[in-house]
This record gives C-alpha cells, structure tokens and sequence, in this order.
C-alpha cells in the first residue's frame, strides 16, 4: 500500500445538488437574472456615473428619455439612479437579515434538536410563543426602540427583520437535527469517543446546510418584501424599492400619470423576487431530489 | 454473583431497558433483566424475532440508550455512560457495526475521513500517519485504496458496509459489536463480508456480539448462541450443540424455519402460530408459552428461570428435570 496513486476525485453531495440546480433551467434563468440585478444595482450606478441625490428643479417629473432612461422624479432626480440605490439597500436588507436569521435559527434549532427532550421543549415552546406575536406588532415595536435619529437607517431594520425571520429557520433545522442525532453514523462518532461540539460541527451542521441553503435563498424576498411593507408603512428604509412605490403611489393623481415612478421598481422588485423563488424552489429539488 | 473472571472480556449484568409508555403506568419491557458473558476473543451470536429486543440491548451494551437497570462490566470494572471522561477511554476498545450501510456513513465526508475519525481521537493527529492508517485500515476490510477519496453515494452497499468495518477498527478495539451487519446486504455479498469479519477475527483477536435473525449466518460465524425472545434470552449454547439439539421449544422453531439446514435429520416441527406478544403486556408464566407446542398448565402461571448445566442454559420446564433444580457447580455456571 506504499503506492500512490493519486485517487480520482468523488463528486460531493454539494457538488452533485450544483449540477442538479444548473439543469433546472428556470432556476438558471433565475439565478443569471438575479445575479446581473445585483451587478447592475450595485456596479452600473458607479460606472455611469448616476447620483441618486442631485435634484434638477427644471426637470421635475420628465418621462423617461435617452438622458434619463427611467425619467426623473417630483425634484428632478434621475429616477434610474434612484431605482439601482434602492436595489442595493433591497437586496443588502435581504441578504444580511437573512445572514442573521440564519445563523441564529442554525444555531437555535441545533442546540434545541440534539439536546432534546426538557432542553428542546422549553426551547421551542420559545419559538412558538413568538410565533403567536403578530410578526408586524413585533418589527414596529422593534423598530420604535431604536432611537428617532436612527429611523432610516439599515441596522434597525436588519435587527428587525432578522429577529422575526430565524423562527422558521429553527424550527426546519431542529427536526432535521432531531433525525440527524438518531442515524448511525452519528452514533458511531458517539461510539469513536467524538464529543458534542466535534459531532455538532463535523457531522450535524454540514448536513443541514443543504435545507438551510434552500429556506435562506426563499427568505431574501420574504426580508425583501417585508422590508418594503415596512417602508410603505414609512418605518423602512431611506431609499429602497418598496420606499420608492410608496412615493410613487402618493403622486397618483387623476391629472398627471407619472407611470414611470411606480412601473421601474415595481418591476425590478417583482422580478427579484421571482427569480429568488424559482433559484429556492430549484434548490430544494437539487438538494434533495426525492422530496417531490 | 460470581466475580469476573479473568478471561471474560463483557459481562452483562441482569440489564433491562424499559419504554415507559405515555399515560399509561406499564412500559415496554424491550429488554428484560438479561445477563450474559462474553471471553476475550469469542464470538456470541444473538439471535431472535424482529421485535425482541436485540438491537436494544446491543445498543445499551455500547452505551447509547441507558439501561433502565443493571450493569455492563467491561473488562473487570462497570462501564461509565457514554459521554463522560470516564468512558472515553472505554471508546477505543468497543466498537459497533450498525445494519443500514447507508446510514452508517456521513454523506458528505469521504471514505478516508470517515475512517481517519478513529485514527484521529484515539492514536495521532498528524497527517502523514493518519493517511498510512487509513489505508492499512482500507487493505485490511479488502477495500481499494483508491476509494478514499470517494464518497459513501458512490460505493456500493458491501463497500460501504465495509467502510464502517474498517472504522470501527480504527481504534483497535477488543470487541465489536456487529447489529444485523449484513442482514441489509446481498446473499453473495453478505458471505463475503461474514469471511472478512471471520478473517479479522483471527488477525486482530477481536471478539464478536453478532446480533441476527439469520441462522445460516449463525452457524458460519459464532462460537455460542443466545436465543432471545421477547426480551429474555431462553437458550444458551455452544453454536454446534444449539444445532444439534435445540433445548428450548422456540429455538427447536427457530431451526425448524431455516430451510435446507439438516432438514433431513430432524423430525418436522410445527411451525410457530400465532403472533409474538406485545413486550408491554408479556403473557403470564413462561413468555413463550401461548405460542408453544409444548404447553403445560404450569407454563401458564408460573415462569420458568434459567436451568444451567454445562455451558448450556434453558429458560423450560422440559428440560428442568434434566438439568436439575440447581445449577451443576461442577461446570462454574453463571447466571
């Protein structure tokens, strides 16, 4: 056995649910459409240098035009400017209130999973409690505890958000756990010597990450879409999709029909949206093909 | 209680494990005061009915479902639960083979790390000799070397089964407990890993609690029997006086129902009738006797113990007149 032979490669679980997810052909649309929105909102304002900020009093409400693509808005900002800044806080929202989420429901529903019994009851009779709080009473009463200087700002909304999120997110990882803990080869760690920590991290976690993955990627828009409830509400964000349509919707009137202010980021957001759905239900069947 | 002698390696101490049943004041009595022993070396098949409690006591054995009472001794001293500093040390020399080789591997670590996980908690961390370990280990169950790399989806079911083999032997251990180990494989495959297990025997002394339903495996593999029914084992032999005569009527059933085994040789036994008893409500007197060919009246109020004689013991009052009321001191029986 001196030899060595250098052994070919094995494909990985992770890398088998990858192919699976790039032959899924709406979830591929979805994740090119997502990717390049994000690209756009993020590097297009840089690149064409549009500033979301600077008001043209003498071209108030202009419909789009080949200088301003999207038109302007009701103080002559350039409206494609604004829709690609509310993109970014959109999508930075729903990324890192689902990041926090995440990590607290991985967390929360592993520990309540493997310990079990009294540890797990009380823990998740936790969760069910929050659960019967109206999710909105929670965030605005969230929301009013950060001071009136930060109403605006990204923090309290990730808090927020993140905070009523994660009660899914531990209730999915705990019944995985709860399965997890009773297959052999996690006995057979128990058996080699190997402690909680060690199993929780080498064998628990990374085979939870696959469903984790799949209900993290179908929270973005769940965080994105409550974000802009939250702003519709005027307790969102300073610039945001769901900020921008709630303007839109204000300047509605009879006489004028500015289409443009609600059209561009309606759309940007539906699309979104749909396509986070289509890559998460794409992912659930690439991670476990015999779920269906 | 006799003390432990010196070359008993497990010694199973009067052990039951009962499952309270909710709102209800009986429970499942899954194992039922049950002693047994195991020398260095040996290999002790145990044998019964799905249902009878088998891999509950081999899992409380191991440690990974707490007796309700009794003891395991291992080596001259009870055995600490699992998961405490007292036990770790304990870990190394028992191991367990499980039956589902599908289960028994973790999906997204390859072969090499799920057998270098031993390697690593118990001899040495460094890299290079955890690698040569894994693959002594990998040559020793028969396994190509080039599989270490690979993941458990990709191997077959006799692979992967002897995967876990080669884990449990990472830590050298004394004895290995193999429950239902190849029950879930092929006919073919399941001969040859009956000879790798047969083989390792031999090379690394280790001693075997086989837990099966399958007789033929029996006779290949074990040294001694226990037969076990609802809970309690009701036969004690040595494998070859087991096959040649049967003591207790639910073993005489048992070897009457493999087919092509010396059928010749023996007269036809009815097969067994009827259900097997729920263990949450064990019928009254001897266990066995709703199901028995042989029932007396006694049977039905009183429950036979365990006659001794020799090596053998039998939980029947048919053999309590050959036997005798006590055990022969002659032979050192145990309990």
């Amino acid at each position: 056995m001196s030899t060595r032979v250098l052994p070919p490669p094995g494909h990985s679980p992770g890398a088998r649910a990858w192919r699976r997810l790039k032959r899924n052909r709406l979830a591929r649309v979805g994740l090119v459409l997502v990717t390049l929105m994000a690209l756009g909102c993020f590097c297009l304002p840089a690149l064409l240098h549009l500033d979301p900020t600077t008001t043209h009093p003498a071209f108030r409400h202009q419909p789009p035009s080949a200088a301003h693509w999207f038109g302007t808005d009701g103080l002559g900002r350039d409206y494609a400017a604004r829709v690609l800044a509310g993109g970014q806080t959109s999508l930075l929202v729903g990324l890192v209130a689902t990041l926090t989420c995440v990590v607290i429901g991985v967390l929360y529903g592993a520990a309540a999973g493997y310990y079990g019994g009294r540890v797990d009851e009380v823990m998740m009779r936790f969760v069910d409690f929050m659960y019967g709080i109206p999710y909105m009473f929670l965030v605005i009463l969230i929301m009013l505890m950060f001071s009136e200087s930060a109403r605006g700002d990204p923090v309290p909304v990730f808090v927020a958000l993140g905070l009523v999120e994660w009660l899914t997110m531990a209730r999915v990882v705990r019944g995985q756990v709860l399965t997890l803990r009773e297959r052999e080869f996690v006995l057979a760690a128990r058996l080699l010597g190997a402690g909680d920590l060690a199993i929780i991290a080498r064998h628990i976690v990374p085979n939870v990450l696959g469903i984790v993955t799949v209900y993290a990627t179908l929270t973005v828009p769940t965080v994105i879409i409550l974000e802009s409830f939250l702003s519709f509400l005027g307790l969102g964000l300073k610039l945001s999709w769901g900020q921008l349509v709630s303007e839109a919707v204000g300047v509605v009137n009879p006489v004028a029909v500015y289409w443009w202010l609600l059209a561009f980021p309606s759309a940007f957001l539906a699309v979104t949206l749909l396509c986070l759905n289509y890559v998460g239900d794409g992912l659930r069947d690439a991670v476990d093909p015999k779920g269906h | 209680m006799e003390d432990f002698p010196r070359d008993t390696l497990l010694s199973v101490k009067s052990l039951s494990v009962h499952f309270p049943l909710p709102d209800s004041e009986t429970a499942v009595r899954a194992v039922d005061a049950v002693s047994l022993e195991l020398r260095r070396g040996e290999t002790l098949a145990l044998v019964g009915e799905s249902g009878c409690g088998k891999s509950t006591l081999a899992r409380a054995i191991v440690g990974l479902r707490g007796p309700t009472s009794g003891e395991v001794w291992f080596d001259g001293a009870p055995m600490a639960p699992l998961g405490t500093r007292a036990r770790r040390a304990l870990c190394r020399r028992i191991q367990m083979v499980f039956q589902d080789p599908d289960a028994s591997l973790d999906p997204r670590r390859t072969i090499a790390s799920a057998v270098a996980e031993g390697v690593e908690l118990h001899e040495t961390r460094s890299r290079g000799a955890v690698e040569r370990r894994v693959l002594e280990l990998l040559e020793s169950v028969g396994l190509d070397a080039a599989l270490r790399a690979r993941y458990p989806h990709e191997l077959s079911g006799g692979q992967k089964q002897r995967v876990c083999i080669a884990r449990a032997l990472a830590t050298r251990p004394d004895l290995l407990v193999c429950d239902e180990a190849v029950s879930a494989l092929d006919v073919s495959i399941q001969a040859q890993i009956i000879n790798l297990l047969s083989d390792l025997r031999d090379r690394f002394q280790l001693a075997y609690l086989f837990i099966t339903h399958d007789l033929r495996v029996v006779r290949q593999i074990a040294d001694r029997v226990a037969v076990m029914y609802l809970g309690q084992i009701v036969e004690l032999a040595p494998t070859q006086a087991l096959f040649e005569r049967p003591l207790h009527p639910y073993t005489r059933a048992l070897l009457a129902a493999v087919p092509n085994l010396d059928a010749a040789r023996r007269e036809p036994v009815a097969a067994l009738s009827g259900e097997v008893p729920s263990p949450a409500s064990p019928p009254s007197g001897c266990r066995f006797h709703p199901r028995c060919p042989f029932v007396m009246d006694r049977c039905r109020r009183e429950a036979p113990r365990a006659y001794e004689r020799g090596q053998r013991s039998a939980r029947c009052f048919l053999v309590e007149s050959e036997f005798g009321q006590n055990a022969d001191p002659e032979f050192g029986a145990t309990s």
